[in-house]
């Protein structure tokens, strides 16, 4: 077999990210302003005399004024203190990354959903061991599984995280493993 | 953390939208609790309803109204995404030209060659810059994890085969995405 650490291997890429939040609010804000501009240019048609109707912005502008407190302002103002902190916090927080590193030459990931079916896979090669379900993140693979052998739950659950620890560990880093032993068949 | 453009005005401008949203709450908040003694009792919007009855009002509402939906449809449409494949340019061996490389094709031929591996489901190939730099990603399914191993390997061997199409250029990077065939029965 050819070993890539004797030949020149490209440089390696950067991990996958997930879009940015802010990226997707950013549309949102955008035809808001799309929106803004609508509204203005109806207006301005309304007080021109070109379009029949009230102009919006002028009776928004005169209910305004003079407007007192009010005690639904506290929980409305509570919400958009909440949703303008969850705004600060995604135009700040990083992108997201959506893989897990693979433990090879070259630049190679994997999806936290392949790490599950990897881990099923490992899992379902001990004897007895039924996979039910199988759920990963980057740093923690949790197995559902049936016994329909004689094995105590003890022994079944070393042997399948023996299995998946062996299938996961070229992972970097290698994740967690949990299992948790539910019914399924003939105890 | 390296920005585009776009990046940094769609973070900069969600900041700011959660700074002035922030400041609102803040004040609708406190307003009726009589917290703040500098706080006024009533909103005064007088300047802005003198304004609304000005000869001008309309015309100035048409300009910023006009410049609104310039300025949204400009930011929205910098987010469609346009893909424009890398062009490496490698210095000719004799003469003093460059060839020009397109790394949509080098991806391409990468994935068909890992399309050939028998533990190989299906393998795609595509070419994008990110961060400034040309990177090959190649999506590669295993049909089988037994086979994982084999398919990890036969992946470091094509990637050796693009820095050598490249010429060793440090400027194209690279990276494989792998993943597992789905297969009846699994619990995933």
């Amino acid at each position: 077999m050819m070993t890539a650490d004797a030949i020149a291997l490209p440089t390696p890429g950067q991990a996958p990210v997930a879009v940015a939040t802010a990226r997707r609010i950013a549309v949102v804000l955008a035809l808001l302003l799309l929106l803004a501009g609508v509204v203005a240019l109806r207006d301005a048609g309304v007080v021109l005399g070109w379009v029949a109707g009230t102009p919006w912005i002028g009776t928004a502008v005169t209910a305004l004024n003079g407007l007192g407190s009010q005690w639904w302002m506290v929980p409305a103002g509570a919400v958009a203190l909440v949703m303008g902190a969850w705004l600060v916090v995604v135009a700040l927080r990083p992108r997201r990354k959506t893989v897990v590193a693979v433990d090879a030459a070259g630049s190679v990931w994997m999806r936290p959903r392949d790490v599950a079916r990897l881990a099923s896979y490992a899992a379902c090669s001990v004897p007895g061991v039924e996979v039910l379900n199988s759920a990963a993140t980057r740093r923690k693979v949790t197995l559902y599984v049936g016994l329909t052998g004689v094995e105590s739950d003890v022994a079944a659950k070393g042997a399948i995280a023996a299995a998946v620890g062996s299938a996961t560990e070229i992972l970097i880093p290698t994740p967690r493993i949990a299992v948790h032993i539910g019914t399924s068949g003939p105890a | 953390m390296s920005l585009r453009p776009t990046d940094l005005l769609d973070r900069a401008a969600t900041l700011i939208a959660g700074i002035a949203t922030t400041a609102i709450g803040a004040a609708a908040v406190l307003w009726p609790t009589h917290l703040v003694g500098a706080a006024p009792e009533h909103i005064s919007m007088g300047p802005v309803v003198r304004a609304t009855t000005s000869r001008w009002w309309p015309w100035e509402l048409a300009g910023a109204g006009a410049l609104l939906m310039l300025i949204g449809l400009v930011w929205l449409i910098s987010h469609v995404p346009i893909r424009k494949a890398p062009v490496l340019r490698v210095p000719g061996a004799t003469g003093p030209g460059f060839i020009a490389v397109n790394l949509d094709g080098v991806a391409s031929a990468a994935a068909a060659a890992l399309n050939q591996e028998s533990n190989v489901q299906s393998a795609k190939g595509r070419a994008f810059t990110e961060h400034g730099a040309a990177t090959v990603e190649l999506t590669v399914t295993v049909a089988h994890p037994a086979a994982l191993a084999g398919v990890i390997s036969a992946i470091d061997t094509t990637c050796t085969d693009i820095a050598r199409t490249t010429g060793g250029n440090t400027a194209v990077a690279a990276r494989t995405v792998v993943q597992i065939a789905k297969s009846k029965g699994a619990g995933a």
